[in-house]
Formats: structure tokens, sequence, C-alpha cells
């Protein structure tokens, strides 16, 4: 059967692919997705300062800390769990992360205009930020967490992300 | 209360591609997520079963709600899961290991464990994925005292499978260990493993098309191979079978 025999050879290639120790599988995961490590030390629970202060550091080092390394063991489980529904087809999932979202050209026509005055944005998300909440529903469990980390994902692949 | 489990008796694990013997034997798997149903994130623990068709049916299960999650995530937008591959087959390792030292584990189904951490029998049952109240009694039997080593705690828990059908004198049990704090892995010996294939089929039992009008998601298939090695029938099963590979089994699963 012609899925099943795809099936096979890409968790085949995948097994020969993946590395065996952390660091290296970490490293593996921003190379094949294209993703900036910052991203995946924010997913680890830094902060934004410290992300970017630590993002010089190779992935030994950081996980030398036994707490970033449990939470290092967190993030590559999500990763895994995340591949496993595109097949372990690790590059469908990059460009499912990479590609833009078409929009409709000129947008939808409208004949409503908004009232004049200034726009302040609500913090209605955690520190009012998009990738915050991705972040706090992909560490919840349920059906949107791996939707949440696909997201969160595909915000960094664009370079859309806000960094506090 | 407690049940030894020798360095005679074979174990079986199921995970998914990618995992080396020594994710096997450290947890990953049931570590790095959420928690499972007898431990929170970062509690290192080995799910297994002496019973292959334990992890067999357990894995199957997370397959399937994985595979009806995607279904029904949506297609529109970024944040949209990938619709399932047709026909709906995935690919997994089945791990046989036996153990090095002979653990101590706790029988939460029996009536003494019942009286000392104050559980009922139907908790251990519960059909939901809420893992909270089967956690905290995890959390419990971790720091209880082991029966033989004083200032060690009991190396793991033995509990019902709650997937995996029972049948008349049998209940199918999960042995799921405990790695202790200050080791890496549980001590064990990797016996061999097989490739897992599973798949869902629609309920004439054929593969699932994008034409097909249902999936029947409380059978599900398996089928071994890149093994010669037929995985031994379990003597404890009322209607023990051996699984030889390159043959396809069909199976029930329990989701209430």
């Amino acid at each position: 059967m012609p899925t099943q025999k795809r099936a096979r050879e890409l968790a085949d290639a995948f097994e020969k692919a993946y590395p065996a120790d952390l660091p290296e599988r970490l490293q593996w995961w921003c190379r094949v997705l294209g993703i900036d490590r910052v991203r995946f030390l924010r997913m680890m629970g830094m902060s934004a300062k410290e992300a970017k202060e630590k993002s010089s550091q190779d992935w030994k080092t950081i996980l030398q800390d036994h707490d970033w390394l449990d939470r290092g063991w967190w993030v590559e489980g999500k990763l895994h769990e995340l591949l496993s529904l595109f097949d372990y087809d690790w590059r469908a999932l990059s460009e499912r992360l990479h590609q833009r979202l078409v929009q409709p050209e000129g947008g939808e026509p409208t004949h409503v205009t908004r009232p004049k005055g200034t726009v302040e944005q609500l913090p209605y998300v955690p520190y009012g930020d998009g990738s915050e909440l991705l972040l706090n529903v992909m560490a919840e469990r349920g059906p949107e967490s791996l939707s949440a980390l696909l997201a969160y994902l595909a915000d960094s692949a664009s370079g859309t992300a806000h960094q506090r | 209360m407690y049940s030894t489990v020798s360095t005679r008796m074979r174990f079986y694990r199921v995970t998914d591609i990618g995992r080396t013997w020594q994710d096997v034997i450290s947890g990953i798997g049931s570590y790095y997520s959420f928690g499972h149903r007898y431990n929170r994130i970062q509690q290192r623990t080995v799910y297994a079963s002496a019973d292959p068709l334990v992890p067999i049916t357990e894995s199957a299960f997370h397959q399937a709600v994985k595979w009806q999650m995607s279904v029904g995530q949506g297609f529109l937008g970024v944040s949209s899961l990938p619709r399932p591959t047709l026909p709906l087959v995935s690919e997994h390792w089945l791990w046989c290991f036996t153990l090095n030292t002979a653990l101590q584990l706790v029988n939460t189904d029996s009536r003494a464990a019942r009286a000392a951490f104050h559980h009922s029998r139907y908790e251990l049952f519960n059909p939901s994925e809420a893992y909270r109240t089967t956690a905290d009694l995890a959390e419990v039997i971790r720091l209880h005292p082991h029966p033989q080593n004083p200032g060690a705690f009991v190396d793991g828990i033995l509990a019902p499978s709650v997937r995996t059908p029972s049948a008349v004198g049998y209940r199918p049990q999960q042995h799921i260990f405990f790695v202790p704090p200050n080791q890496l892995t549980i001590p064990a010996t990797l016996v061999t493993r097989w490739r897992l294939t599973l798949e869902f089929a629609d309920s004439n039992d054929r593969s699932v098309r994008a034409n097909s009008s249902d999936i029947d998601w409380r059978h599900f298939w398996f089928y071994l191979d890149q093994n010669i090695a037929v995985v031994p029938q379990y003597p404890r099963h009322p209607n023990p079978l051996a699984f030889t590979p390159t043959t396809w089994f069909e199976y029930p699963l329990m989701y209430t």
C-alpha cells in the first residue's frame, strides 16, 4: 500500500537522522525547522532577556543546569509529539511553519467606518503578548496545546514574534 | 499490598519512532509532556507491562486520541493541525526488557493499598484523561517506604490498564516504574524490539479512505516486523496468544 510504505520511509528517515543526545537533538530541531534558538529557550521558561543572554551559549552548556535540562526534555518531547502528527516528515512541518497565509486581495469590501479616536490595546492576554498566551496554552494539557505550539513556531518562522 | 517483580520477568513498552534504548528506560515519553495517569510533569516514570497487549493497546488509545484531535482541529489558520494522512497508519517501537534487580511495586488495586492510601477502586478505572487524582495517589506512593530497604522508597506501582479490555479472571495491569531521582534510568537490560505498526480501519475492516463513511475507533489493528522473534504468549491471559511478526492482529480498545 503506497501510503503505508511512505509512512514507513518517513519513519525510517527520521530514525536515521535524529540524534541520540538532548543537546544535539535541540540543535537538530533549530536547524531543520529554521527556528531561532531563542524561541526554544523561551519555551523552556526563560524570560526574553535571559533567553537573549543565553542565545550565544551552546546547548551542552545551557543544559548543564539540571533545571534547564528537565525543561529541555519537555521541549524535545513537545516537538517530537508535534512531528508525529506530520508522520515524522520534518520537511513538511518546516514548510508548514514557513508558509505565509494567503491574504484576500485588497481585503473585504465594507461600508462601515470605525468611529474616530485613539486605539489602545487592552492587555487581555498575559503581558499583552500573543506569544506569551501561546506559551501558556501549550503548557496546558488539552487539544489546543499542539495547535498553540504550531502557531508559536510559525509565529517565529514568519518573524512576527514580539519580544518583551 | 506489595508486588515483587523479578529479574526473570519480561516487560514491554511502546515508544514513538526516534526513541533510543536510553529514552525507553529513562521515562522519556511520560516525563516530558503534561504528566500521565501516574506521574506529574518532570517525574520520570517508565510505563510498561508484562503483558505485551497492554502497552500496545494503551499506545493505540493515545494514537486514536491524537488522530481524533487532528480530525477536529480545523483546517483554516496557522494553528490548525495537519489532517491525518490516510489510511490511518502509525509507526512505533515495541521494546522488550528485563530488570537488573528485583523491584517492589505497590499494587494499587489491592485491598491493603486502598486502606493505606485511602483511594477508591473506581478512581483507578476512571476512563477520563483527567489524571489529577491518580497522579496525586502516585505522588503519595513515591514517598512510601520500601518494604525491604530501610531509608529507601518503593520502586513503582502496579495498576490496572484502563484501555485494555478485561477477561474473566484476568485484569490487565501496567507495571509503572519510578526512575530514582539520583539516577538517569531504571536498572534494566534490553532483550529485543519490534517495529510496531498501528492502524484504525472502518467498520468493514477496510483501510480508511477519503470516502470512508466511518472509522471504527473501538478496535485497532497491529503488525510487528523488523524482528523474526515471536512475541511470546502471556501465560496469565485466559486466551494466551503469541504474536508472530508480519501478521495483522485486531484488538478492542476501551474508551469508557
